[in-house]
């Protein structure tokens, strides 16, 4: 899962793929934006046929956060 | 009166995170200055014996943010205004009212990002459009100014801001504007008590803005 989000992040922001670590913040450490942030939860609800609810995406700040929501939505 | 002001900035050679730097600081460097001339249109000459002019850099530093992060002026309740950039442009926006604005450049979109955002309406208004990319563009700023401008940042489902009913008459490739690039047509959503209008700047940038009537 770590490793498709890692290809996925790739596409959205212009980003060196050893800056995407567990602990990397999206907006701070990876440049991410709203659009890209938005652009990124639209791929993963698409690929793993999951919703993510707009009142959470707020409190996914980290990769290992979006990883863990993912896994628990998934599961 | 309210003060629109956007500005192209050459980020060319910069990695995504400098870039974002540097265009965050372009568009506070805007803000100040349009804050400057829009205090002086207001008539705001004078606190406790000090011009204001000279403390607008002052009032920068005094920004405090809501807790959806949306800035305002602590010591100026009656001044709003709202920053926005994208890659090569910044914007700024300064109102009394309750305002929020967006910028855009123009290119090519996921199409799951589509899905997550528009209504069905919208969906298909995007897929009969002549230009995809631009009608996708005027979506989302629109949709994201208003969430600005309501200042609850992205905790607010942009499915539920919907403009299919105000745009679903317009005439495909035909979009009248001024010389200043503004759409001639009266922009309205589902959610009563906003308005919005659009730029489009440059060829290739699409600015929406969102005031609170």
């Amino acid at each position: 899962m770590f490793e498709q989000l890692k290809e996925m992040i790739c596409e959205f922001v212009e980003v060196d793929e050893a800056k995407i670590t567990m602990d990397a913040k999206l907006i701070e450490d990876l440049g991410f934006n709203s659009y890209d942030l938005m652009c990124l939860i639209g791929e993963i609800e698409e690929h793993w046929d999951i919703e993510v609810d707009e009142k959470d995406v707020i409190h996914l700040h980290t990769v290992q956060e979006v990883l863990d929501y993912m896994s628990h939505q998934v599961a | 009166m309210d003060r629109i002001a956007w500005r192209l900035i050459e980020t060319t050679g910069f990695t995504k995170l400098q870039e974002e730097e540097v265009l965050h600081r372009a568009a506070w460097q805007l803000l100040e200055e349009h804050l400057q001339l829009y205090m002086k249109e207001q008539n705001h000459t004078e606190i406790e014996g000090q011009p204001k002019k000279d403390r607008v850099p002052s009032i920068l530093e005094d920004i405090k943010r809501n807790s959806w992060n949306k800035p305002y002026l602590r010591d100026y309740p009656e001044i709003q205004f709202n920053l926005s950039h994208c890659h090569g442009m910044v914007a700024c926006i300064i109102s009394s009212k309750e305002v929020g604005i967006d910028i855009e450049e123009i290119r090519a979109f996921p199409r799951a990002v589509m899905k997550k955002v528009c209504s069905k309406e919208e969906q298909q208004w995007i897929e009969q459009s002549t230009c995809m990319e631009e009608s996708f563009f005027r979506l989302w700023t629109l949709k994201e100014s208003y969430i600005k401008a309501v200042g609850k940042g992205l905790s607010f489902p942009m499915k539920q801001v919907d403009f299919s009913n105000s745009l679903n008459g317009e005439t495909n490739g035909k979009i009248h504007r001024n010389i200043h690039g503004k759409i001639h047509r009266k922009i309205q959503s589902n959610q009563s008590g906003y308005w919005f209008c659009q730029y489009i700047l440059e060829k290739k940038y699409i600015l929406s803005i969102c005031v609170k009537d």
